[in-house]
């Protein structure tokens, strides 16, 4: 499929007096694609969703969405752009329903009641529609939030960390919902997170960036196979397979033991070498499971 | 124009659905009760108090103490009060929906943001002019409907008699002319509100001003004779002007303009900000 850029960030920097928040970033979504935009607290991620909005002005470069920049043609961007920043904020004393009809016109644009109950049903709020906001629980906000971003029904659609502060459930709910977007509608997202397994999950292409600046871009496969990952290896005789390891290959991957678990660093396409490997050699497996936080990839990379 | 006035619609929506939207209604409805009331029951001494040293030169005839004389009295003392009520409201304007968080999901929508402050300044214009038209029609039909009507007698420097059939345009007037003063109060707590990520800031910074700059025309030193005309505060009172003899309605009209420009500032100092700044909240 030919790959057109909806969303290009070139050469974006912002310095906030003597702080340089992000610096000479440049980076292209293409229509269809979830786009994990990766980074640890603090690196520049929020920052530079703000830019892309125009809530933050730029000190150096500029974003164009849709082949317009956001600096001369706002307002039809934002057409077809839909967007949560950070937490997601409303009038509290206001219902769900009433939040959703004054962002709706603020859009500038006919959207009848029924998209609004639509938008409402989809993400799963349909029956606290006529509630004030401020009796919902975070993951009923942040499903609100997607909401709020779709009740235009944009083609671009920006999340910042939309599974912040959520329980495993909510967060499940929200990655659902990241899916059917981008499976069912065609939308393309934007996700930025903090959670390298999040991003493994829902995204084909992403960017990792730290101190404002751009670590690595590309296929979200390609990139996690070129570095070692942690690997946690549960065996029912540590012993033996302890034994074996250290006066194999496998020695200079093995890092530490704890209990019956043995923990490596290894390429991802040597795994099942290594599953192979124990088997043969009467290890009995309980299971091998990748443990990379994104700290620890970072250190891969660096 | 059509963005702005859908704007001010959904602007007016959420002020008015917001409780300390009445607040400022309430204590101006409670005052003027409170002050009728007043008037009511010991309004005969304090026009005598008000008269004693006159009553040797002159003879007082006719209903005196008067539905006019009342709204005289709840002008005076209520006008230099209800800046701090509007103060509340405008100072949370935009400063509210900052420390809310709203204020990025409404500038993430097609809207731009001058519309947006544009809309936001004509609601707080608004919701001045609202409160000082109840003040008027709240203070006129029950100071009419308890006191009736009858001749004004105001006592100044000098004292000045208004027949009944020429009191009322005045005291309109009065109201028109406040509604200058009270927006121009609405519209420096607007400015700071847009400064600022907190609305009690910009609620105590015009307070401030307000109080600091009354206070340096009250004194009779000849260095704040010299600044007094800069003070915004020299004009809001000057709906006096109306209940002197002859009228002066140049200077009714150079203060009008004055307060007019002050308004004009500061929306745009705020509108030039807003535009500018980048939300970080």
């Amino acid at each position: 499929m030919e790959n057109i850029p909806i969303l290009e960030v070139k050469n974006l920097s912002k310095k906030f007096k003597d702080f340089q928040a992000v610096n000479n970033l440049s980076f292209t979504v293409n229509k269809g694609d979830v786009y994990g935009f990766l980074g640890p607290n603090g690196a520049g991620k929020s920052t530079t969703i703000r830019m892309i909005l125009s809530l933050i002005y730029p000190s150096n470069g500029d974003v164009f969405l849709f082949g317009n920049s956001i600096k001369t043609h706002r307002a039809s961007i934002m057409k077809k752009v839909g967007a949560i920043v950070e937490r997601p904020d409303f009038y509290g004393s206001l219902s769900a329903k009433k939040n959703l009809e004054i962002l709706a016109k603020m859009q500038m644009e006919e959207i009848s009641k029924n998209r609004i109950s639509e938008t409402l049903e989809w993400v799963g709020l349909l029956d606290r529609a006529d509630s004030k906001v401020k009796t919902f629980s975070q993951g009923m906000k942040q499903r609100l939030g997607i909401a709020q971003a779709l009740i235009h029904n944009p083609e671009l659609i920006i999340l910042d960390e939309p599974t912040n502060g959520l329980d495993p459930h909510g967060m499940k709910d929200i990655r659902e919902m990241i899916i059917s977007l981008n499976k069912d509608y065609n939308k393309t997202i934007f996700l930025s997170s903090h959670i390298l397994s999040e991003v493994e999950i829902l995204a084909n292409r992403m960017i990792i960036i730290n101190k404002g600046e751009k670590l690595v871009e590309g296929n979200v496969n390609e990139i996690l196979l070129s570095g070692k990952q942690n690997l946690t290896v549960e065996v029912v005789d540590v012993n033996s397979a302890i034994s074996l390891i250290t006066k194999s290959e496998y020695q200079q991957n093995f890092k530490s033991i704890e209990k019956n678990k043995i923990f490596l660093s290894l390429e991802r396409n040597k795994v099942p070498e290594l599953n192979k490997f124990l088997v043969l050699n009467n290890i009995d497996i309980l299971s091998i499971t990748p443990t990379r936080t994104l700290e620890e990839f970072f250190l891969s990379l660096t | 124009m059509k963005n702005i006035y859908i704007l001010t619609k959904l602007e007016i929506f959420k002020l008015f659905a917001k409780g300390r939207s009445y607040i400022a209604f309430g204590a101006i409805a409670f005052l003027v009760f409170v002050i009728q009331v007043a008037l009511l029951v010991d309004g005969k001494n304090f026009f005598e108090f008000q008269t004693q040293n006159l009553r040797d030169t002159f003879l007082f005839e006719g209903n005196l103490l008067n539905g006019y004389l009342t709204v005289y009295v709840i002008l005076t003392a209520l006008l230099i009060h209800i800046p701090f009520l509007i103060a509340l409201v405008s100072g949370d304007l935009i400063a509210g929906e900052t420390s809310a968080g709203t204020l990025r999901f409404i500038l993430t929508r097609t809207a731009s943001r001058l519309e947006i402050i544009t809309a936001k300044f004509i609601t707080c214009i608004l919701y001045s002019t609202l409160l000082v038209i109840a003040m008027a029609l709240l203070s006129l039909t029950s100071g009419i409907l308890l006191f009736g009507k009858g001749d004004l007698f105001v006592v100044r420097d000098t004292i000045y008699i208004f027949s009944e059939n020429d009191v009322l345009w005045r005291l309109i007037a009065s109201f028109g002319f406040s509604i200058l003063g009270m927006s121009t109060v609405a519209s420096l707590a607007f400015l700071f509100s847009s400064f600022t990520d907190n609305s009690v800031t910009p609620i105590i910074l015009t307070m401030v001003i307000i109080i600091a700059f009354m206070i340096l025309s009250s004194i009779d030193l000849s260095i704040f004779k010299l600044i007094k005309p800069f003070f915004f505060t020299t004009y809001m009172n000057n709906w006096r002007l109306l209940f002197e003899e002859p009228f002066n309605l140049s200077k009714l009209i150079n203060s009008s303009l004055i307060l007019v420009f002050h308004i004009a500032l500061f929306f745009g100092i705020s509108a030039w900000n807003f535009t500018k700044k980048d939300i970080l909240s």
